[in-house]
């Protein structure tokens, strides 16, 4: 956070090498965000570096009252749904309709068949590539950096109990998928 | 499983419940094998999702973003470091001393210069014979350094301008 505060003021009084040592912080990040929104590796860098450029732009804005990640990915959410919606991409979240399970089976007639080929991290990967844009943010956000719940919400401008809810039926929805694997892989938890 | 229970699980697991939930739960956990085996796969989905890497971008994304910025950063630093009010002010205050400097002379040569003898040329010639040199060469070197402050400015800006149509182009 301090390290974060300083590199912010070096880059305002005109370092650029302050503001590459942030971008080289965070570029990860922000990627995978933009990536797991837009699922096209192009688009997501395309995306990724205007979210840095936005950032450079208003960076004087930034008042320094929440963390600076929070605003960070706040900007990424926003610029990369934008893009999602330009490129008419369906970007509704798992509340937004009827269809409790929304992640079409592309694993075959026999889910378990193609699990047991993959290891479940490779499995999950795809799962959540075949989230929509908000969803697969909310599970990203969560996750990645491990944002609090709180932090979530001022990110997304979602409410806390909306975001609890996504979160919950999200992750059902995966273990439903992953059943087989994981099953598979408790043995060391029971 | 009910959703109220998966609920109350993730909570748990989230670290989101209360010490009494948390207690009911971990005596469910050693009790009910059954809770247990909800709980280990969502624990393992929970671990995995946790140790998911984050994406890379290619290699030359810093250097990419880097090289469109020195262009950026000149548009940024056109921005005034001193408000427009201020400078209004201050050029406000300067013409407000130019013409009080050139009442003041006028004054003077009204009251003590002209008599008869001289005209007001000569008068004002007479005045400025009078005039200390370092107040006259502070006063030369203070509107010089204005005036090329203005040009350089103007031609700057004139400069910014151009390659920002050319950049956009």
């Amino acid at each position: 956070m301090e390290e974060d505060i300083k590199l912010i003021n070096a880059t305002l009084k005109g370092d650029q090498f302050a503001f590459q040592h942030l971008v080289e912080k965070y570029q990860h990040y922000v990627f995978t965000i933009t990536y797991r929104v837009l699922k096209r590796r192009e688009e997501a860098e395309e995306t990724a570096q205007d979210v840095f450029i936005k950032v450079y732009k208003t960076l004087g804005s930034f008042e320094q009252r929440s963390k600076f990640t929070t605003w960070l990915y706040a900007v990424t959410y926003r610029t990369a749904l934008d893009k999602a919606r330009k490129k008419n991409y369906p970007i509704d979240s798992i509340d937004d309709d009827d269809n409790y399970l929304q992640l079409e089976n592309t694993f075959g007639e026999s889910p378990s068949d193609a699990i047991q080929q993959e290891d479940l991290q490779s499995q999950l990967e795809r799962a959540i590539s075949r989230l929509k844009p908000v969803d697969a943010s909310l599970i990203t956000l969560f996750y990645l950096h491990e944002k609090s719940i709180k932090e979530i919400a001022a990110i997304t401008g979602l409410t806390i109990s909306n975001i609890k809810t996504k979160l919950h039926r999200l992750r059902e929805q995966l273990k439903v998928l992953l059943e087989e694997q994981l099953q598979q892989e408790i043995h060391d938890l029971l | 499983m009910k959703q109220i229970e998966t609920q109350q699980l993730w909570d748990f697991i989230d670290g989101q419940c209360t010490a009494e939930e948390a207690a009911t739960l971990k005596s469910a956990l050693e009790t009910d094998p059954n809770v247990k085996a909800e709980w280990a796969k969502r624990f393992k989905l929970h671990q995995q999702l946790s140790e998911l890497p984050a994406e890379q971008p290619s290699m030359r994304f810093v250097q990419n973003l880097m090289d469109k910025l020195p262009l950026l950063y000149r548009k940024l630093s056109i921005a005034p470091l001193v408000k427009p009010f201020w400078v209004k002010t201050a050029l406000g205050f300067l013409a407000l001393l130019l013409v009080g400097y050139i009442g003041f002379v006028f004054f003077y040569i009204e009251q003590f210069g002209v008599n008869g003898q001289f005209t007001y040329l000569e008068s004002m010639k007479n005045y400025l014979n009078q005039a200390p040199a370092k107040f006259l060469i502070l006063f030369a070197a203070i509107s010089i350094s204005l005036s090329c402050l203005f040009v350089l400015d103007r031609f700057l800006k004139a400069r910014f301008q151009k390659e920002s149509q050319a950049s956009s182009s």
